[in-house]
């Protein structure tokens, strides 16, 4: 008889299902054996998400701060997702990215100098016709909800990611339940 | 390429060279001492704002967060800037350099690796302008490029170089990377072939073993039972079955055996 499966469990699953799926549906569909997309998952936590981007035939790096999830995640590395260990501010690859996604990691940056550095930085690595695609509330103002969860408004994302060169493409919320986050879509253009 | 020479090739008549040095990532002094056989030398920040045909050398750590706001000191238009970077081609973070000097309205001309010193140097060449400038040839000697050509249709050719020399770029990447996964698997599948062979190679050590004791045994067997035909016992013993079915024979065979024995005494 196979393993119950945990209503929390499941519905992680479901949600991490979710997300995947709203973020195919940005970064498209296609993945080539010989010239996979190369993407960024930064704030990799356990590696759910790279895994699952490298089952679709992508080339995915994976960043996290902590060593421990970092090693959790090569134990399970699917093959072509590559883990480090380095701060979102401070991630910087002789390459850039078709695609650099932050799901619910910028959230948890409670100081704004951080933040923003953290945001302009991931914006470096897209390249040229990329995507910068970054987990918030689609919000007019911040918020504060505890000791370690922030959101920040659709304005603060503007302020930051417009200037260096990117057109904002919109809001895709995650439509999962009551969860109120989403992706913000950003495309380089210069 | 000596980075006197870079700057040589940009400064304009009358042109000032203006550094900005990160103390941290200080140019190697004697480049500082260097470039001064180039032209005059003043500190950027306390030198006046630069004109065209100055040369902006700055010294920086690409990864460094400061590098945007360095790069923004530069201002008037058609100012050569060049970025000393202590970090080899290979190694340069382009995302970062590319979103720093866009923001800084910086335009690409030139890269080029400096001759090797005490460690790894590049000077990535860019200018401050408003419109397209005529990019300089990977390795050139910068009089390859004529003053007039057409900006429109480098623009065009660039993209044409961006688009396809990337996505060949990355292809010919996936393809050595799949030929390095293959032969990874090649190596890992003749470890254990080598593996087996051993394995092999042992059992059939052990077999040869088993069958030199097998001969071994047969020989002394052979030897044993040659031995126990030819006892004084042996041959009385088969001359008395012998003369049960035929008595003239067993008697004769009989005779014979108790002379052989009668001869070994004697």
């Amino acid at each position: 008889m196979g393993e119950l499966m945990t209503r929390d469990a499941g519905t992680d699953e479901a949600f991490d299902a979710m997300r995947l799926g709203r973020v195919l549906d940005v970064v498209g569909a296609s993945a080539s054996v010989v010239a996979p997309l190369r993407i960024l998952d930064a704030g990799c936590g356990t590696g759910w998400f790279a895994r699952a981007m490298s089952g679709c035939g992508h080339l995915v790096d994976a960043i996290d701060s902590s060593e421990a999830a970092i090693e959790e995640c090569r134990g399970q590395a699917a093959g072509r997702d590559r883990y480090y260990t380095c701060q979102l501010d401070s991630w910087a690859p002789t390459y850039v990215y078709d695609a650099v996604v932050a799901l619910d990691v910028l959230v948890h940056l409670m100081d704004d100098a951080v933040w923003r550095d953290s945001v302009v930085n991931l914006a470096a690595l897209v390249r040229l016709t990329g995507f910068l695609v970054l987990t918030d509330h689609d919000a007019d103002a911040d918020h504060r909800w505890g000791d370690d969860h922030q959101t920040r408004s659709r304005q603060s994302y503007l302020d930051v990611v417009l200037p260096l060169g990117f057109s904002y493409l919109g809001f895709r919320p995650y439509r999962f339940r009551d969860n109120a986050a989403g992706l913000h879509v950003f495309r380089r253009i210069a | 390429m000596l980075v006197r020479e870079l700057v040589a090739r940009y400064l304009g008549t009358g042109g000032t060279i203006r550094v900005d040095a990160d103390p941290e990532v200080l140019a190697e002094p004697e480049v500082l001492a260097d470039i001064q056989s180039a032209g005059p030398v003043v500190d950027l920040q306390g030198g006046g704002d630069p004109v065209p045909g100055d040369v902006v050398l700055i010294s920086a750590d690409p990864a460094a967060h400061t590098l945007p706001d360095r790069l923004a000191l530069v201002v008037a238009q058609d100012v050569t800037v060049m970025l000393v970077l202590p970090v080899s081609a290979a190694d340069l973070p382009v995302g970062r350099l590319a979103q720093a000097a866009r923001t800084a309205r910086l335009a690409f001309v030139e890269i080029a690796p400096i001759e090797p010193g005490r460690s790894p140097r590049t000077v990535v060449v860019c200018r401050t302008s408003n419109r397209p400038v005529p990019v300089q040839p990977y390795l050139g000697d910068g009089s390859a490029v004529p003053d007039e050509i057409d900006l429109a249709g480098q623009g065009l050719r660039i993209g044409w170089e961006w688009g396809l020399g990337d996505a060949r770029a990355r292809a010919v990447e996936e393809r050595e990377l799949a030929a390095l996964t293959r032969v990874g698997e090649l190596e890992q599948e003749l470890t254990e072939v080598r593996r087996s062979l051993d394995q092999v190679g042992r059992e059939l050590e052990v077999a040869r073993e088993v069958a030199e004791r097998a001969e071994l045994r047969a020989d002394a067997e052979a030897r044993r039972r040659g031995a126990l035909q030819q006892s004084s016992t042996f041959l009385v013993g088969r001359a008395m079955l012998t003369m049960r079915r035929h008595p003239v024979r067993g008697s004769r065979q009989l005779l014979g055996a108790i002379r052989r024995s009668v001869r070994k005494l004697t």
